[in-house]
């Protein structure tokens, strides 16, 4: 029997095509959360079916229809089914929903969104975390209402979920081109008005008192005063490294002993978001406030210094006009953000938490890229692998920052 | 037969850029011009690195093949690491290898220095660790000036040359 941490050698062929014999190893020797462990096993038995196959609006706005009527039980209607772009892992359709609303009280009109994974994804994820961490955030942070989830796809080709429109901008109107908001420059106007709403937030996301929270039943509950959480984080991204990579890559390895033997303890367990960054929040350009914040389903209970170093990786920065300070998701340098934050949250920014995770976001980052993106275009597994692909060149450039920052950190 | 593949992909990317693209109009998708805009980056990034390819394949195996032989040197020997870096130097010696050769063994020798230093302890596993820090610098940035064509460099001035 595998141990946990043990090394072994994983083929292409069980990568490819895993018998049970490989995910049962793969298991027992990088434990994580329950919920993590049904969505990874699930996609690597999946590696056993077709590829993404494209679907149509009709079969989305029929799966949908079958959801939500079995969910308030009666009929309602779909229009203008449309699809909805942005973002690199999921599938999106926006449409107006006909019902009597969630009480029944009469019939209205909503615009809705449905969000579904492809067969393979950038982030292998749970729709029931998502969905359950939207519910948590309501009326704390601006985030899509969360409305019906069919986590198993008993209605739909593949898991999704289904929320309210949020309206709002994902790059300026001046500055396009940049793919999934990776370096997105604000300009020194618009950043200036975003960025107090970005420290807000993320303040008032991390203080959300955890302990009185119900609803979280696919959430792992961290203790204060102990690493065993942060190590199955860890191992969560290291299993998907395990599963999903082209090539083994040595410095990974020795990164992430390290960041098993020095996962630092929790002093406070924070609702994490996992993507806060620029490219991930809805914003009204002309009031320059954030609107919404999107994409949770990197959602953890964890350290809230995982946020805050991740907003500022390299890959979601860029330098401001002085050529020289780099800018945090394009809002403020790291120091001022820290600085702002403290003030905001009343919790402390402490270095050394804030050094593991500059270590953990780059690990995490070089996952994403050179595995699971790289395999997810690898085995024409999603609706836009050009795009995955093309994300994998992230990883390289990561790498090495990675590479770079880890020397600093053990020298 | 002069059906090179450069020009292959020249003429597919005319077809891109100054046809298709102009046709999809103001009023096109927005997921779907960026498709398009990455199909051609990617097309560009073949069609620059293709003739080089050879040269860079071979810069990685030799690069693995000096590390493992280097961490066989600190931990004593390893059999099936041995096995590795004697398939790489054949293959590097070997006129007639090709591409799928060379990143076949780089694969198993990647594998197999990973594997060796979780396999070992104490110092000689620090010794490893050490020695994995230390020599993948160079070959980072070689990674990163081989995924230049794709414009995801934030100074791109600033890296070495190639290598390869």
């Amino acid at each position: 029997m595998s141990q946990a941490g043990e090394y072994q050698i994983v083929t292409e062929k069980q990568r490819r095509l895993p018998d049970e014999e490989t995910i049962a190893s793969i298991r027992a020797r990088y434990p994580v959360e329950a919920e993590h462990d049904a969505v990874y096993s699930r996609k690597m038995r999946r590696r056993h079916g077709p590829g993404y196959q494209g679907v149509t609006l009709d079969l989305l706005v029929e799966g949908s229809k079958a959801l939500i009527e079995s969910e308030v039980g009666g009929a309602v209607s779909i229009e203008n089914a449309r699809w909805l772009s942005g973002g690199a892992s999921k599938l999106q359709v926006l449409f107006e929903l006909v019902w009597r609303g969630e009480n029944g009280a009469g019939e209205r009109r909503d615009t809705m969104v449905l969000r579904m994974e492809p067969a393979a994804s950038v982030t292998e994820s749970s729709r029931n975390r998502e969905f359950e961490v939207l519910r948590a955030v309501e009326g704390i942070i601006p985030a899509p209402k969360p409305y019906w989830v069919d986590a198993d796809a008993k209605y739909l080709p593949y898991p999704a979920m289904i929320y309210d429109f949020v309206t709002g901008a994902a790059k300026p109107s001046y500055d396009s081109g940049k793919v999934s908001g990776l370096g997105q420059n604000f300009g020194p106007e618009l950043r200036t008005k975003l960025a107090p709403d970005f420290v807000r937030m993320l303040a008032a996301l991390h203080t959300i008192d955890v302990s009185s929270l119900d609803g979280l039943e696919h959430f792992e509950r961290p203790e204060v005063g102990s690493n065993a959480s942060v190590i199955r984080q860890v191992n969560a991204y290291r299993r998907v490294w395990e599963e999903d990579r082209v090539e083994e890559e040595p410095l990974l390895e020795v990164v992430y002993r390290w960041l098993v033997q020095n996962a630092p303890p929790l002093d406070h367990v924070s609702i994490v978001h996992g993507d806060y960054r620029s490219g991930n929040f809805l914003f009204d350009e002309d009031a320059g406030r954030i609107t919404a914040w999107l994409d949770w389903e990197g959602a953890t209970l964890g350290d809230r210094h995982q946020d805050l170093t991740y907003a500022g990786m390299p890959s979601f920065s860029h330098f401001a006009e002085d050529d020289s300070t780099l800018l945090a998701s394009g809002m403020m340098s790291e120091p001022d953000l820290y600085a702002a934050y403290e003030k905001a949250s009343g919790l402390p920014v402490d270095p050394a938490r804030l050094a593991y995770y500059q270590i953990f976001n780059r690990y995490l980052l070089c996952v994403l890229t050179l595995a699971a993106s790289a395999r997810a275009s690898r085995i024409g597994g999603t609706h836009q692998d050009v795009l995955v692909n093309y994300v994998v060149g992230v990883g390289y450039v990561g790498l090495a920052d990675l590479h770079e920052a880890f020397l600093e950190e053990v020298r | 037969m002069n059906l090179d593949f450069d020009v292959q992909l020249q003429v597919a990317l005319r077809a891109l850029t100054d046809v298709v693209a102009p046709a999809l109009g103001e009023g096109a998708e927005k997921h779907v011009v960026e498709q398009l805009h990455l199909a051609v980056a990617t097309i560009s990034f073949v069609k620059t690195r293709l003739p080089e390819a050879r040269r860079y394949y071979r810069m990685e195996l030799r690069h693995f093949i000096d590390l493992a032989e280097a961490a066989a040197r600190m931990t004593g020997e390893d059999a099936a690491l041995d096995a590795a870096v004697r398939d790489g130097e054949a293959a590097l010696r070997d006129a007639e290898a090709d591409i799928g050769n060379y990143i076949e063994i780089t694969r198993r020798l990647r594998e197999e220095v990973a594997a060796l230093a979780s396999r070992t302890e104490g110092e000689d596993r620090a010794a490893l660790d050490r020695l994995v820090l230390d020599t993948s610098g160079e070959l980072l940035a070689q990674y990163r000036q081989w995924a230049l064509p794709f414009g995801l460099e934030p100074k791109p001035e600033e890296l070495p040359a190639p290598a390869w």
